[in-house]
């Protein structure tokens, strides 16, 4: 699913697979099933999936930390496969496990990766960074002393010090306390404002709705939606109606409101069945006689705007595993 | 270079302020030896030929240098960088990737230098004199450490194949066979016939046997030292290239 092509992108993927050889009498597995991506340059883009369906396979490849089996990608114009030591130096990556060595203070972490990255002025770098990041102060503890946000928030300026063209996020709020998620959202946008495209992924699908201007979905190693948070929910309709149901009575639920004149369309939900209609307020009394005429007495009724897990399960038949956060901004 | 020695530092620093990850690096082999020495210090007396003139103990301070910097330290620092995620940091950024690996032996070389100090210095409170002196002494520190370097790599390779603490904790017991199948006890022709040929195929034989004639002897062996260290030499070359085509598949 080619969202853009042109030159000026950020991140070019084309039939992108990674393949792992699989155990004795069994055949390769798939993590990454040849997907298409274009990134914009400047805009922050979002890989939402749930867990186990390729996100971080494919964030590793495109950071040239894990080899591609198959297809084209080009980040910051670079082609990973041909030339990976150069994509190195265009990137920043802060991975879903903060990469910082307990036993060195936030100061010297931070100046290492400067030195790493042949930063012209490491110690100004850094006390720029350090502010930028909230740290200054903390600055010359050992990172072991340091809470979960801090860590995010240093990992999370290690991955700056050389001020990439393309950062890597993978699932940069995970594990984070609402408050801490809030920070980090708001460093995203700063960074972002400032020229850098982002490439986030995530489980979370309010991040994905907060941070994101233009997303991916992927599932099972395969993209399965692709468009801005709006227009992804546009495409649904708008709005759905949740109806509680108990187990059997699906089918005869099904049939009975194929007859909603407004309904687009019709999902499992975990308990029930996902209506998709066109105005959900006046269609609620329609499915209450719809469903009363069938014999079938419903649960609990929601109506709510769609969401982008609505995406996902129109798009796959399934809910994202856990969910949404906790409201963070 | 530069990012080896940036490298370097960052784990020079961490060996500093992990102490408890090199302590027992010294205190096990200094336990050895003392036991050692308490069980045949009198079948031993300084009468015995091969001791020339030397109480017991300075047969064994070599024995104990060797045990003490042939650890899996650095293993174990490598495979935590790869549990944490720093390995991963460093892999993304644009450096030589042998830089990483030459670092981590870099900081090797500090601590073994700092170990075999401290358990020369142990020694020499027991008794032991080096005989060939002030260039001895240099020496036997220089070579234990460059030894505990090129041992260095075959735990590094554990920990980059493996990814697994347990597995390359597990490989200093890989150590023991290599340190008590020499001559550790009496002279290479003292051994039983088909130990001494285990012991003669043995590399950390000709590390042993070196190191003690600079302890033992006023002159320089050249042959002895020669083969002590050509045999680390060779042993570093063929670990480091084993450890090195490991972090070249690391990612694979």
């Amino acid at each position: 699913m080619v969202t853009e092509v042109g030159s000026e992108l950020a991140i070019e993927v084309r039939g992108l697979v990674k393949r792992y050889r699989g155990g004795r009498g069994q055949g390769d597995i798939e993590a990454v099933r040849g997907i298409d991506l274009a990134v914009r340059r400047g805009e922050v883009f979002g890989f939402l999936g749930p867990n186990g369906a390729g996100k971080t396979t494919t964030v590793r490849m495109l950071c040239t930390l894990l080899p591609i089996s198959d297809g084209q990608a080009r980040v910051a114009g670079v082609d990973v496969r041909r030339d990976p030591a150069e994509v190195r130096r265009h990137i920043g990556v802060a991975l879903q496990e903060v990469g910082l060595d307990p036993t060195q203070t936030g100061r010297e972490l931070l100046e290492l990766q400067c030195a790493l990255y042949r930063v012209p002025d490491p110690a100004a770098r850094c006390a720029e960074l350090l502010a930028l990041v909230g740290l200054s102060e903390a600055a010359n503890r050992v990172v072991k002393t340091y809470s979960g946000g801090m860590k995010r928030r240093l990992d999370l300026a290690t991955a700056l010090v050389h001020e990439p063209e393309v950062l890597f996020l993978d699932e940069p709020t995970t594990g984070l306390d609402p408050a801490s998620r809030a920070t980090v959202w708001e460093e995203v946008r700063r960074i972002n404002a400032a020229g850098t495209t982002i490439f986030l992924t995530t489980q979370y699908l309010e991040e994905a709705d907060q941070l994101c201007e233009r997303l991916a979905i992927i599932d099972d190693g395969r993209l399965v939606a692709a468009g801005t948070p709006n227009s992804l929910k546009a495409e649904l309709g708008s709005d759905v109606i949740t109806v509680g149901l108990q187990p059997g009575e699906h089918r005869s639920a099904r049939d009975a409101l194929a007859a909603l004149p407004s309904l687009d369309h019709v999902t499992d939900a975990s308990e029930g069945l996902a209506l998709y209609v066109q105005d959900g307020a006046a269609a609620v009394a329609d499915v209450v006689r719809l469903l009363a005429a069938a014999g079938i007495r419903p649960g609990a009724i929601a109506l709510a705007r769609p969401t982008l897990d609505d995406v996902f399960l129109a798009a796959t038949g399934r809910r994202i595993e856990g969910g949404a956060p906790e409201a963070a901004a | 270079m530069k990012e080896t020695l940036l490298l370097a530092r960052r784990a020079v620093r961490e060996v500093w302020r992990l102490p408890a990850a090199t302590l027992p690096a010294v205190f096990i082999p200094v336990f050895f030896m003392v036991v050692n020495i308490g069980q045949v210090n009198r079948i031993f007396p300084p009468s015995t030929p091969f001791l020339q003139g030397q109480h017991y103990v300075a047969f064994q301070v070599p024995v104990s240098l060797v045990f003490a910097v042939s650890s899996a330290t650095s293993g174990l620092a490598m495979v935590t960088d790869i549990d944490i995620g720093y390995l991963d940091k460093l892999l993304a950024a644009p450096i030589r990737r042998t830089a990483i690996f030459w670092g981590r032996l870099a900081a090797d070389l500090v601590r073994g230098v700092t170990v075999s100090t401290l358990v020369l210095i142990i020694g020499f409170l027991f008794g032991a004199r080096v005989r060939s002196g002030v260039p001895g002494v240099v020496l036997l520190i220089l070579l234990s450490a460059l030894w505990g370097v090129a041992y260095a790599g075959i735990a590094i390779a554990i920990a980059l194949k493996t990814k697994n603490v347990q597995t390359t904790n597990a490989s200093f017991i890989i150590f023991f066979p290599l340190l008590f199948l020499t001559p550790n006890f009496v002279p290479l022709d003292l051994l039983a016939g088909p130990l001494r040929t285990v012991a003669q195929l043995n590399p950390v034989s000709y590390v042993i046997t070196g190191l003690r004639d600079l302890v033992l002897y006023p002159d320089i062996h050249w042959g002895s030292l020669g083969a002590c260290v050509l045999t680390i030499a060779l042993t570093g070359l063929v670990l480091s290239m084993l450890s090195l085509r490991a972090l070249n598949r690391f990612a694979e």
